[in-house]
């Protein structure tokens, strides 16, 4: 709209944290119990990360897509937009990361996704596993009603921490370009929670920069193995 | 003093007699909240109005939906008339449409929305829009949200009033933006009512804007008499002033609020809340005589030196 350079970044802030947290119970109401099913698939995805199976990767792409197409449609699409028009133009940026990791899950030259005993990789299974299972509870103890916690697949912010943490454990040169929308999300997340005052405003930027510090040390380290 | 429905009537009857000699009239015979008359009508509209941004932007989660209408409700059960709204609200819109439907439509309702669009073309479906949104037949107000294309606006504004489709129009700002434009607006354009940003520590509208709609006959409503909150809570720290009994305010929200629609040129101030506790607060602030020209200054200057 119009005449935009006169406001505050807090007058953009449409909504207040009750009305955010009302719209995870919403969430939560309406789509339960499916949220046993995503747990179900988080727990397959990661199994596979575990054997190492080429024709794992694919699916384990092919299901992160779907995720972030799930994501944009249903969360910002449907869903955010009624108490924030500008998740609508939130949810392209889901669909476009969603496609490609259709992509990847169908290129000849698949990114492998390979879970190494290294802290890079204990870093990675832990982020995982924290999108999974910890975030719902860090949620909680941080003074979410039961019937608002964040789920991985429900809302954002969980599945975006999963998906970095599978990247960490991705190699190939395509694969970086997947890093930009994750990352963007997580710092936009942490500030509108931020200025909510809400006090899980941390959790996606620090699983964040956790998980770019772990990329980048895992590589150096692959780096320096194979320069000997 | 307790907040309560019985003080609030209190207070109201209080103000059948201490407000009639201020010019000012109680809006109806009982339980009702000071009121003033427009200037272009006389139709009396209360001090004290309800705001809708971010408040009632509560998406479709039924708890809040229900919520928002038990505000209403205690809003209309305490003699408030006039919502404001835009379609920048979110969801704002509908909530209010939602409560209105469940309170079977409250005659006494002062609807006030804005059109807000940088098109021309945009702005009669918008309004349209959001007369649906309320489920009202046609609003009681429409105002030029943040002066956006106000020239071409006002305009249809102006045609919708003639063609009987909006009783009174107007134009809003806020922060203090763009006085300048709004005084020139104000001068030259037939606005029935003017909304701007006015409370006990932003002052410039006393300069130039509110002597100018006294002058000129224009309505004026009071946005962010609260400072988005940001008043009363930083307020609340502090004491009140030891003569506080002489403002008539029995908390920091009702001080600030008897400060506001205590200017003359004031008609009605519109605080938002999600709460229905502040709602009759808000409302029996308007009782009582009000805090006069030496009251108002000694209460601003109470709240700058703190
Ligand atoms: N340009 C424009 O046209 C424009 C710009 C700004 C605003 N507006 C209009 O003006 C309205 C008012 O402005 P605003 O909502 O920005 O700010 P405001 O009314 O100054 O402040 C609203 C805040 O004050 C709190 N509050 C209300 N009554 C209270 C009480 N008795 N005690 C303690 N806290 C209280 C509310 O919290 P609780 O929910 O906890 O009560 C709410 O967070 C808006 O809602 C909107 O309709 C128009």
């Amino acid at each position: 709209m119009a005449d935009w350079s006169s406001y505050s970044l807090s007058d953009l802030l449409l909504f207040s944290l009750q009305a955010y947290i009302g719209l995870f119970e919403l969430l939560n109401t309406t789509l339960w119990p499916a949220h046993l099913v995503i747990l179900a698939v988080g727990l397959v995805i990661g199994l596979i990360v575990l054997r190492r199976n080429a024709a794992g990767y694919r699916v384990v792409w092919a299901l992160l897509g779907l995720l972030w197409i799930w994501s944009g449609w249903h969360f910002f699409y449907v869903q955010y937009t009624a108490i924030n028009w500008a998740a609508a133009y939130v949810a392209p940026m889901f669909w476009l990361q969603g496609l490609l990791f259709g992509l990847f899950a169908v290129v000849p030259t698949c990114p492998e996704i390979r879970y190494t005993g290294t802290a890079a990789g204990r870093t990675a299974m832990m982020l995982y596993l924290f999108a999974l299972i910890g975030y719902p509870a860090a949620t909680l103890v941080l003074g979410r009603p039961l019937d608002s916690v964040e789920f991985p697949g429900i809302s954002a912010d969980p599945g975006v921490v999963a998906t970095l943490a599978v990247l960490v454990m991705s190699r190939g040169v395509f694969t970086r370009l997947a890093w930009i929308a994750p990352l963007l999300w997580c710092a936009l997340t942490g500030l509108t929670l931020w200025m909510l005052g809400s006090p899980e405003f941390f959790i996606a930027p620090l699983a964040a920069m956790m998980a770019v510090i772990a990329a980048v040390s895992g590589r150096r380290l692959s780096q320096s193995l194979r320069d000997g | 003093m307790q907040i309560n429905r019985r003080n609030v009537l209190k207070g109201s009857m209080a103000a059948t007699f201490a407000g009639t000699a201020a010019g000012l009239v109680p809006a109806r015979a009982m339980a009702a909240p000071l009121a003033r008359p427009l200037a272009s009508t006389g139709e009396l509209l209360p001090l004290v109005g309800l705001g809708s941004w971010i408040t009632f932007n509560v998406g479709n989660n039924q708890k809040l939906l229900d919520a928002s209408a038990d505000v209403m409700a205690a809003f209309f059960e305490g003699g408030g008339r006039m919502i404001d709204s835009s379609p920048m609200y979110g969801s704002a819109q509908a909530t209010i449409g939602y409560g209105l439907k469940k309170l079977g439509m409250p005659e006494t309702l002062f609807s006030a929305d804005k059109v807000w669009t940088s098109s021309a073309g945009n702005g009669s479906p918008q309004i349209e829009q959001s007369r649906s949104h309320w489920g009202v037949p046609k609003f009681d107000l429409v105002q030029v949200h943040n002066l956006v294309a106000w020239r071409e606006h006002l305009e249809l504004l102006q045609t919708m009033k003639t063609a009987g489709d909006v009783k009174y129009i107007g134009i809003t700002t806020s922060h203090g933006r763009r006085h300048t434009e709004l005084e020139d607006i104000m001068t030259s354009q037939p606005v029935d009512f003017v909304q701007l940003t006015y409370n006990v520590e932003d002052r410039e509208a006393e300069q130039r804007l509110l002597p100018l709609a006294r002058e000129r006959g224009i309505a004026v409503i009071v946005n962010r008499p609260f400072q988005r909150g940001y008043l009363v809570e930083r307020l609340s720290s502090s004491p009140l002033p030891d003569w506080v009994a002489e403002t008539g305010a029995a908390s920091w929200a009702q001080f600030l609020l008897r400060f506001v629609i205590s200017h003359p040129a004031v008609t009605c101030a519109i605080p938002a809340t999600s709460k229905v506790a502040h709602v009759r607060e808000n409302l029996a602030a308007a009782s009582g005589q009000l805090p006069d020209a030496a009251l108002r200054k000694r209460m601003a200057d109470y709240v700058g030196q703190l």
